[in-house]
């Protein structure tokens, strides 16, 4: 049972999914996509956000069924102590993979960017450091912060309101010239970007509120990344066309780059430091799932342990890895398959397996 | 003498309530005057302002102790005396002078009271000790703040003592539901300390809290409320002020009114006020004395002053030592002329810079004030103008610690300002080594500690972090005083209409 | 947080803060802003580059420029250019505030995007939103011996943003990278030359693909192109001759400012053979000086709109074939074709096709302010 005090506001919610999502991918999404699916990349990250919707729809059904569990409770109720434990050693190194994957892309980003000189240990150990400053507190102290950086959202998407005028609308026709193989093939591709909206998972029980309307606050805050990420796509690919974005892994900074307002010469680098915070945030996020599920796992009730154990199990693994595009791209492989089976295939196996045991726990408290 | 069971009260650190102990604990008091005279003077160790006067009424040997230094004799004269004289032609059992005086018959409270201010009457063969109020109370008066001036407003401020302070309060707040709650606190120094709040409209919780808190403390002095602050805080490891410190009656009243505590102490004219959230700070009562535009514009621009303070040096160390790309063409043209002679780095220039002006205020507070006006010319003129004649610090960056010095002062509150004086620095370092990087992680980790902050359970950060809709009008914003319908400081305070 | 745990977070601290120093600071102080630079190609077939760094003089007012430094090196690559040239200069080259980007003639004629690719892929660069084609060589106009005071940079720049402001030169809106990776559209340069003490634009410079074609327009078609291209800026003032042998000479001319561009743009192209475009453009313009006559009546009025939309008619039907015949689609004639006829921009190869198809435009003015005189 998750104590009263300790629970989350949907309007909370709404905000540590979005900017769980919302992080490392608006940068280099636009990019992805458009090597894939050309000029209609921005149609392929709407319908890989339409996958994530259904995701969403199945991870909240499952929760239902269990409203005051997370996932690490459950699922020894569904497939028994044995499968169960495997399944949390599962998602808990799932967790930590994702949060090592993002670290060590924020690493390479920075390095490429801003500071080529500073070894990627000192960055990437500089994330991890705030990751768990924040994380050992409670997830409403998380999720307070979690708001409060969403103003730098508005932000950047001022900036990208600096471009507006000079997007050509006739880069993105004909419609659909590629094909619809090659949009959805993209979608899968971009479905990746929206990785964090699993969080619900775990973080669904702590939210106050009835069940529909926390589905209702998950979809929209889903709603919100897609609406995000689709529109910037569209403006970058407007405003290179898909021949030159194909060039260019970092399109958003390099818009940024390009343009300067009267007082700011190089936006990219204002841009970027405020992109450091929603990198920040996902990380957090992450660690935050993996810290419980090690703590399930262990059967402690303790957490502040083994989030500073997480963190130094990242440290070692970003430092340990090289950081190179194509060891980035093998990592980013293994964790999109890992993320195919814990995000969509997992939940409705045990969706499927709680329904047909008829195990359902009773909403006993109304709220 | 029955020096061997004599306990030594001073020693004993449960005694220290004993104002409110009912029971009586310790001595009590002898029946003959020698014995009192004796005992008194070993209690308080012979000290020679301990004075006694004898006299002789309704034919009885009868003694008064009091301190000299404590006591006004004028007082002693005119209540006690000059009364007693009328009695002695006729007196009756009816109107025995004595009846209606406080007394007791407990050692410990007569050494308390002594301690206080009032004459000790003994009457020999009476085991009662009578008290007289003789305290003499040297006070300034109530004028305003030096460090809290307002435009328009009250022009009030409280002084050390207790009794006033709480005077000034009540003619204030003419309602029954003010409670007023006294603790005695410290070992030695025994002060009196109050604790006031509206009943009904402030969190029983916090209440409890600091009265938990406040009992907790175990120490020998408590010389300020200041002093206190630090026992009762939540983290003292925070550069935040977590209570709101003010002189200002009006302000007390304001917060009281919220459900809000305060804490005043004798011999301090400062009240701290819980729970007090980060953007308390930035609010004055001038706020609401002037027009609505007015004050929410004031707030905001204190507000960016916040922002200006604790980040302007380090984005300026960041862009000239990392990313001047930033800076326009002109611009950077005109900031490469200024620094191109400066032999050291800008982390360098900007610490000669910010010591030496956090020098010149160091100097300028506690001198007289014509000598502190010379030292801010001197400092602020002639070592400016110097300095970067010399070739030491560039013009830029004087423009930039000036501006980073007047940001740190647009603050209502001295503590926070302090505060914000000192959070430029880990920034500035930050920025000299990561660059805008160092920055945003230097900023992240500033609001992770504002979010997780707590002050006597309500969150610091309050209305941002949670967030709020409707208190942002109140806190950042400075709308009409009759739109917030209900209070707001928190949810953790009950919502009342207005 | 734990008291006790404070004094080793102060000494992690500590020594980050001395161990590491500051890997990546690079001080202003230390740079030398190259603001401008040019590059030209020798008679051997080398790079020649030649940049220009602001010297100034710091005084009591602050830093004034006073001058500029021109250097120029000779090299295979611009890099190349860039390592000899820091040899030289005191400093460390800079190319962070580059603002001005020039190419001479020849070697805008051989191509202009290797020279580039330093300024697209260092993170640190800027990515030159000011380019232009030097008639003659960029190593001649850097180096002229300017008659106001400043430095070079400035004064190219300053030249730059008043010919953006009067529609005479494109605006740079994104890098020029992405015009030469797309097929379906081709780039174009204003044209500057260098005179005795000053600098001019006299036009621009028409591109196919990254290659300089030869071809230019002058400054009163830039102005028409402008139009066509629709990038009205703040205005666009055009001459045009609305009667023959007036005398005096002048009384021949009316000065106009167009307010406000409405353009259509079509392209049909269902069959493979028959591919035409029309621009129909609608202006509203203001009479900024009419020395003829008197603009009393209504009359008189819609007689010079339609006197001025046939000569502008002609003239944009003069600059587009100019276009077509440089072979240079900087008005995306193939863009447009490539999204609405997408089969057909399958089937052909657009760089042969673009010169002979039919191409036409039409202008439109409706005369809606005169002054404060009839």
């Amino acid at each position: 049972m998750i104590k009263a005090e300790n629970k989350i506001s949907q309007f909370q919610l709404f905000f540590l999914i979005m900017q769980t999502q919302i992080g490392i991918g608006i940068i280099y999404l636009p990019y992805e996509v458009n090597k894939i699916s050309g000029s209609d990349a921005w149609i392929s990250v709407f319908i890989a956000g339409m996958f994530v919707q259904i995701g969403i729809l199945i991870i909240w059904l499952l929760c239902r069924r269990y409203p005051e569990q997370t996932i690490f409770e459950v699922m020894s109720m569904i497939v028994g102590k044995p499968i169960g434990f495997l399944l949390k050693v599962g998602y808990t190194s799932y967790f930590l993979l994702s949060a090592i994957l993002i670290t060590l892309q924020f690493g390479e980003k920075v390095n490429t960017w801003i500071l080529p000189r500073t070894p990627i240990w000192v960055i990437s150990f500089l994330l991890i450091a705030i990751c768990i400053f924040c994380i050992k507190e409670s997830l409403k102290v998380i999720a307070r912060f979690f708001v409060v950086v969403s103003l730098l959202l508005v932000v950047l998407l001022a900036f990208t309101f600096l471009i507006l005028r000079d997007i050509h609308i006739l880069f993105v026709q004909p419609i659909g010239v590629n094909g619809v193989y090659k949009i959805l093939k993209g979608a899968s591709q971009g479905s990746f970007s929206f990785q964090g909206f699993e969080s619900l998972l775990v973080i669904l029980p702590y939210c106050l509120g009835k069940g529909v309307g926390k589905l209702k606050v998950a979809l929209s805050a889903s709603g919100f990344t897609i609406i995000f990420y689709t529109y910037l796509t569209f403006i970058t690919i407007t405003y290179f066309g898909t021949e030159a974005l194909r060039f260019i892994p970092e399109p958003v900074l390099y818009i940024m780059k390009f343009k300067y307002l009267e007082i700011i010469d190089r936006v990219d680098l204002i841009f970027f430091s405020i992109w450091i915070v929603s990198v920040a945030t996902s990380v957090m996020m992450f660690l935050y799932l993996a810290s419980i599920g090690m703590t399930h796992l262990f059967g402690k009730t303790k957490r502040t342990p083994f989030v500073y154990c997480l963190g130094a199990l990242t440290f070692i693994a970003v430092s340990l890895i090289p950081v190179n595009g194509q060891v980035i791209h093998t990592l980013g492989f293994t964790s999109n398959l890992y993320s195919i089976i814990f995000t969509f295939i997992l939940p409705i196996i045990l969706l499927i397996v709680s329904v047909v045991r008829r195990q359902k726990v009773q909403e006993d408290i109304p709220s | 003498m029955r020096i061997d069971n004599f306990t030594f009260p001073l020693t004993s650190s449960d005694n220290n309530n004993i104002t409110q102990t009912s029971e009586p604990i310790g001595t009590t008091v002898f029946r003959s005057i020698a014995d009192n005279i004796n005992y008194l003077e070993d209690f308080f160790q012979q000290s020679q302002d301990l004075k006694n006067r004898r006299f002789v009424f309704n034919n009885k040997q009868c003694i008064t102790f009091y301190f000299e230094t404590l006591v006004d004799q004028d007082k002693l004269q005119q209540n006690f005396f000059l009364s007693l004289s009328d009695f002695t032609s006729k007196f009756n059992e009816a109107n025995y002078p004595f009846r209606n005086l406080p007394n007791t018959t407990n050692f410990d409270e007569v050494t308390q009271k002594l301690l206080e201010g009032f004459s000790a009457i003994y009457i020999d063969d009476d085991q009662h000790v009578f008290f007289v109020e003789t305290a003499a109370s040297f006070v300034r008066s109530t004028n305003e703040p030096s460090n809290e001036k307002v435009v328009r407003g009250a022009h009030q401020g409280f002084v050390e003592n207790l009794t006033i302070n709480l005077n000034l309060l009540r003619h204030r707040i003419v309602d029954r539901s003010l409670y007023i709650q006294y603790i005695t606190l410290g070992n030695k120094t025994n002060t009196k300390v109050a604790l006031a709040y509206m009943k009904g409209l402030a969190d029983e919780t916090i209440v409890e809290t600091a009265l938990t808190r406040l009992h907790n403390i175990s120490t020998d002095m408590v010389f300020s409320t200041e002093f206190l602050e630090e026992y009762i805080e939540d983290s003292t490891a925070s550069p935040f002020p977590q209570m709101l410190n003010t002189e200002r009656p009006d302000r007390v009243e304001a917060n009281l009114m919220e459900g809000k505590i305060a804490i005043f102490a004798d011999g301090s004219p400062t009240v701290l006020l819980i729970p007090s959230t980060f953007f308390a700070f930035y609010q004055s009562p001038d706020d609401y004395n002037s027009r609505v535009y007015v004050g929410s514009f004031i707030r905001m621009i204190r507000l960016f002053s916040f922002g200006v303070a604790v980040t302007l040096p380090a984005i300026y160390i960041a862009v000239i030592g990392f990313h001047f790309g930033v800076m326009p063409p002109q611009l950077a043209i005109t900031v490469k002329g200024s620094i191109d002679n400066i032999p050291y780095p800008p982390l360098v220039e900007a610490f000669i810079m910010e010591l030496t002006i956090e020098l010149i205020r160091e100097a300028g507070i506690r001198l007289p004030t014509a000598i502190g006006t010379t030292i801010s010319i001197v400092g602020g003129l002639v070592i400016g103008d110097a300095i970067v004649k010399a070739g030491l610090v560039s013009n830029t960056m004087i423009v930039i610690v000036a501006m980073t010095a007047i940001a740190c002062y647009v603050v209502p509150s001295s503590e926070m300002s302090s505060t914000v004086r000192l959070l430029r620095f880990p920034m500035m370092i930050a920025a000299a080594i990561f660059g805008f990087v160092g920055i945003a992680f230097g900023l992240m980790v500033l609001l992770i500690h504002l979010c997780k902050l707590e002050s006597f359970g309500t969150p610091y950060f309050s209305p941002i972090a949670p967030f709020r809709w409707h208190h942002l009008k109140d806190s950042i914003l400075r709308m009409p005083i009759w739109w917030s319908k209900n209070r707001n400081i928190n949810r953790y305070t009950k919502k009342m209409k207005k | 947080m734990n008291i006790s745990r404070k004094p080793i977070l102060l000494l992690v601290c500590c020594c980050i803060v001395l161990l590491t120093g500051c890997w990546d600071q690079k001080l202003l102080k230390d740079a030398k802003l190259v603001m401008a630079s040019g590059f030209d190609v020798t008679k051997e077939g080398k790079l020649l580059g030649t940049i220009v760094i602001p010297v100034f003089s710091s005084s009591e007012g602050g830093a004034k420029i006073a001058e500029s430094q021109v250097l120029s090196e000779e090299g295979d690559t611009t890099m190349d250019i860039e390592k000899e040239l820091n040899l030289k200069i005191s400093g460390q080259y800079d190319a962070s505030k580059m603002i001005v980007l020039l190419f001479g003639e020849d070697y805008a004629k051989q191509d202009i995007q290797p020279g580039l690719d330093l300024f697209y892929r260092d993170p640190r660069n800027s990515l030159v939103d000011n380019a232009a084609v030097v008639k003659g060589r960029a190593n001649d106009l850097l180096n002229i011996k300017l008659n106001e005071a400043g430095s070079m940079s400035a004064y190219l720049e300053g030249l730059f943003e008043s010919a953006q402001a009067d529609s005479v030169i494109p605006r740079q809106t994104r890098p020029m990278y992405s015009d030469f990776s797309d097929p379906a559209t081709d780039i174009i340069l204003p044209l500057i030359e260098a005179l005795k003490h000053e600098a001019k634009f006299i036009g621009l410079a028409l591109f196919n693909g990254s290659k300089y074609t030869g071809k230019d327009l002058n400054i009163a078609e830039s102005t028409i192109y402008m139009l066509l291209a629709n990038e009205l800026n703040k205005n666009s003032e055009i001459k045009v001759k609305v009667s023959e042998n007036e005398v005096p000479e002048s009384k021949n001319y009316i000065y106009i400012n167009v307010l406000n561009v409405k353009r259509k743009f079509k392209v049909i192209g269902q069959d493979v053979n028959d591919i035409s475009s029309h621009i129909h453009l609608d202006l509203k313009i203001e009479v900024l000086e009419y020395p003829d006559n008197y603009l009393d009546s209504a009359q008189k009025i819609r007689d010079l709109e339609k006197i001025i939309s046939e000569k502008l008619t002609a003239e944009a039907n003069i600059v587009i074939k100019k276009l077509q015949e440089a072979n240079s689609d900087s008005l995306s004639v193939g863009r447009r074709l490539f999204a609405f006829y997408h089969t057909t921009w399958e089937q052909i190869n657009w760089s042969e096709t673009y010169p002979s198809i039919d191409f036409d435009a039409k202008v439109n003015t409706k005369i809606i302010k005169h002054g404060v005189f009839d």
